[in-house]
């Protein structure tokens, strides 16, 4: 059995001047070996292996000192940050014996929780031997979707698009509530160096995500949506340098450091990028545009795409 | 990336250490997507030794052209940037309050437009 040695609840802190999403994240597991290119978890302290934690009593102690201490009514937890959700049978195993904790705490302080897990893989099935019908706690499925040609380059041992899809299909049967995660958005393949060229490869890149989108309306009830987040690729300094060193067609020339240390695509891009696709989200379900958050991004962007700045809790009040 | 050497040990034109580095470091990029790309570099190093006889002069022209070829949308739009004296693209304009409305509308299309 592994023993965690550190706290499993942490606040999520996104950096100097990026918007808090106000998000707890989980750790009942460490590492992925799902192994997508752009992964901060390779380049971070983390275990060769994927490991679950089984010492869930400690859990039981830090969920028990963030309900006592708080005011908040309401809380999200992210249970996919360090580690991919369903990874393994273990894994959701011990999702639900983490959500049987945080229900039964919550209803001694009177808390509503949500539950986020996120995965890229195709395991949802496995959350069917559960019963995960918990009092005070929603457990929203999320699944990173990225178009086939970005998973074939960059994400090679995930599942399918179509799986992904397919995925939050089902999950509207099993979990109800369903969220949709474009992140990281990556603009690939670069149509050339010059400026036409980026142009057109970031002009292609939301036509590839706008069908990504269409795919996902196509299966989804926009009442059993969420959230839906938008992010571009990010990357720290040290990823920068390993995958520019190994020339990863990650490493896009009009990336420039932000004041929160991370490279991110120039500020044109990515108001272009998220614009684009909020038009069409937008113009597909006009009620949705609520329910869009931008993730790691500064407060003018948000604004640059006429949204108002919202946490995840804050998109939970009113659901049922 | 010997032709870099020949470019930075040249006595016609003068970088820094960080210029230096930076035009390094555009090279090891751009040479993922484009394998002529230290053709590109040598062109523009030859049209800058040809401005003037001034090495300072020589090595900011030759600078100011390997920032536009890294990031040409970024350079683009700081030209324009330039008349109202804003120097970064990551900036909060709504924090500022030396910009008129019609200035600010204008500053922001620039910012969040390709």
């Amino acid at each position: 059995m592994s023993i965690r040695k550190t706290e499993f609840i942490s606040k999520y802190y996104y950096g100097k001047e990026v918007v808090d999403l106000d998000e707890f994240i989980v750790s009942l597991a460490d590492s992925c070996n799902l192994n997508c290119e752009y992964c901060y978890l390779k380049f971070s302290k983390t275990p060769k292996k994927p490991v679950v934690y089984e010492n869930i009593e400690e859990f039981i102690k830090e969920i028990d000192e963030l309900f006592k201490n708080s005011e908040e009514k309401i809380f999200y937890f992210h249970f996919g940050e360090t580690t991919d959700s369903l990874l393994s049978k273990k894994h959701i195993q011990l999702l639900y014996k983490f959500c049987e904790v945080i229900s039964e705490r919550s209803k001694v302080y009177s808390k509503s929780c949500f539950i986020e897990v996120r995965t890229k893989t195709f395991n949802i099935s496995q959350l069917t031997k559960y019963n995960f019908n918990f009092d005070n706690l929603k457990l929203i499925y999320t699944t990173s979707l990225s178009p086939q040609n970005i998973i074939d380059a960059f994400e090679k041992k995930t599942s399918t698009l179509e799986e992904r899809i397919s995925s939050l299909k089902q999950a509207q049967s099993i979990t109800k509530l369903i969220g949709i995660r474009l992140e990281p958005i990556i603009i690939y393949p670069l149509v050339n160096i010059d400026y036409e060229g980026i142009k057109k490869s970031v002009l292609n890149t939301i036509k590839e995500y706008n069908e990504v989108l269409k795919k996902v309306f196509d299966v989804v009830d926009p009442k059993n949506l969420h959230s839906i987040s938008l992010s571009t690729l990010r990357l720290t300094k040290k990823q920068f340098k390993v995958l520019k060193e190994k020339k990863s067609k990650l490493c896009f020339p009009e990336m420039t450091l932000c004041i929160d240390g991370k490279f991110r695509y120039s500020r044109p891009i990515r108001t272009t990028i998220y614009k684009e696709l909020i038009n069409f989200i937008k113009y597909h379900h006009t009620n949705l545009l609520e329910k869009i958050i931008l993730s790691f991004e500064f407060k003018y962007i948000w604004q640059d795409c006429g949204l108002q700045i919202k946490t995840l809790p804050n998109l939970s009040i009113n659901v049922e | 990336m010997n032709f870099l050497s020949t470019i930075f040990n040249s006595d016609k034109i003068h970088l820094t250490h960080s210029q230096k580095n930076f035009i390094k470091e555009t090279y090891e990029i751009l040479s993922i997507f484009r394998k002529d790309i230290n053709k590109i570099i040598k062109e523009k190093f030859k049209s800058a030794m040809l401005y003037s006889n001034n090495k300072f002069k020589n090595g900011k022209i030759f600078f100011e052209e390997i920032y536009k070829l890294r990031y040409p949308i970024t350079y683009k739009k700081l030209t324009q940037l330039r008349k109202f004296k804003i120097f970064s693209l990551e900036i909060d304009i709504n924090q500022t309050n030396i910009y008129s409305e019609k200035e600010i509308s204008e500053i922001k299309n620039i910012l969040t437009t390709l």
